[in-house]
């Protein structure tokens, strides 16, 4: 018998390995759940993919393809909300997730500004309006902004020179 | 020595002892090691060590739970429409690490069944068992490699090794108190207290300007380890 590398937990409907742990003296045992919600499978040098060593890019970059019964290199997730989609071949993602954090972005760029718009600050009155067209294109910012995968696929307004 | 065991070795200076078993087996061992964004708990007085060197960028906290611990990355935001220093929210999500936790070996429970009839034990004069094989968890041991000494500034430099396994101390459950960890390319970082889910700017404690930071909490020793 092959010697155990790693005791892995995968999410029985997806594939996606949610973590793994290097053996121990009362490990659980492998097998789906009985809620079918979780498999476990222990990983030895028959089926460990090749150059995964470390065990963080092992389970970052992985999936456990549930028909081949195989782990498959996919590479790191598109972003946190990511699962791979084995039909399909690619990710998909929940893009509510990906669209609190652009708010999240979002409301920090506009409270760094927001003493623009106070009166006893020592900008021109051309500057306060540059700012408040700057703050207006940032609350603008989800209006026709598609399905993007990340923060940095949006095209956020560029900030005026004093606010760099 | 009258009881236990004791190794003896030979190098170019002669006969050494390497170790003998005399004593309680009182010392920590490493009860688990894995990835993943929670990690179990075996024995008392267990301590956890962790690292995130493939994620960079994000503040980390640790749950500690009753059988587990939690890992979750921490973001903070301004509320858009504030009118008072109560203007920042907290919101958190699961996050994978590396970890190794350790406990001490003498809590660690002997397994029951079958999978407890195997074993090495050791025996002191009294008959009480010096040494149990059983609660050994894994084959993995650990180092305290350095040690991060009271700063009580936030955004203090733990440790410059990406590769070491920092010790998550001060952090605690929702709701109360905590502080986090950020892994940057440098190596890892303080930030201040979180107080709750809604952050309260307090003397400089919590979120100011934008980013964490200006923390009045004090940072306690932390211990910086590796596995081997």
């Amino acid at each position: 018998m092959n010697n155990i590398r790693y005791i892995v937990t995968i999410e029985h409907s997806t594939g996606k390995i949610l973590g793994a742990v290097f053996p121990n003296i009362s490990p659980e045992p492998e097998g789906v759940d009985e809620a079918q919600n979780r498999r476990i499978l222990y990983v030895t040098d028959s089926n460990l993919p090749l150059d995964c060593e470390d065990i963080g890019y092992f389970v970052e970059e992985h999936y456990f393809n549930p028909t081949t019964l195989q782990f498959v290199h996919i590479g790191k997730p598109i972003n946190d909300y990511a699962t791979w989609n084995f039909s399909t071949s690619s990710w998909d993602w929940d893009a509510s997730g990906v669209l609190d954090d652009i708010r999240k972005v979002r409301q920090n760029m506009l409270f760094r500004s927001d003493w623009t718009q106070l009166t006893d600050n020592s900008l021109t009155a051309e500057q306060r309006s540059e700012a408040a067209t700057y703050r207006t294109a940032l609350r603008n910012i989800t209006d026709n902004l598609g399905n993007p995968a990340t923060i940095e696929d949006v095209a956020w307004p560029t900030p005026p020179s004093f606010l760099r | 020595m009258s009881f236990g065991v004791e190794v003896k070795g030979v190098d170019a200076s002669g006969q050494f002892t390497i170790a003998n078993t005399d004593l309680n087996l009182s010392h920590f061992v490493v009860t688990a090691i894995g990835y993943g964004t929670s990690a179990p708990k075996v024995g008392s007085n267990s301590k956890i060590f962790i690292n995130s060197k493939n994620l960079p960028g994000r503040t980390i906290i640790v749950n500690e739970g009753s059988n587990s611990y939690g890992f979750q990355q921490v973001t903070v935001t301004h509320n858009p429409d504030f009118s008072t220093f109560t203007a920042v929210t907290i919101t958190t999500a699961p996050i994978s690490l590396y970890y190794f936790v350790i406990a001490e070996a003498k809590s660690i429970p002997v397994p029951t069944g079958s999978a407890g009839d195997y074993g090495l034990q050791i025996f002191k004069s009294d008959g009480s068992v010096a040494f149990d094989s059983r609660r050994l968890q894994t084959n993995v041991s650990f180092y305290i490699k350095e040690f991060y000494t009271l700063n009580g500034s936030s955004g203090s430099i733990v440790t410059t090794d990406l590769n070491a396994y920092v010790e998550p101390v001060g952090t605690a459950a929702f709701g109360e108190s905590r502080s986090g960890l950020i892994w940057n390319s440098f190596g890892v970082t303080y930030v201040s207290n979180f107080w709750s889910l809604n952050v309260s700017e307090n003397a400089g404690a919590g979120a100011v300007a934008g980013s964490v930071g200006g923390g009045s909490g004090t940072i306690p020793p932390t211990l910086i380890a590796q596995t081997r």
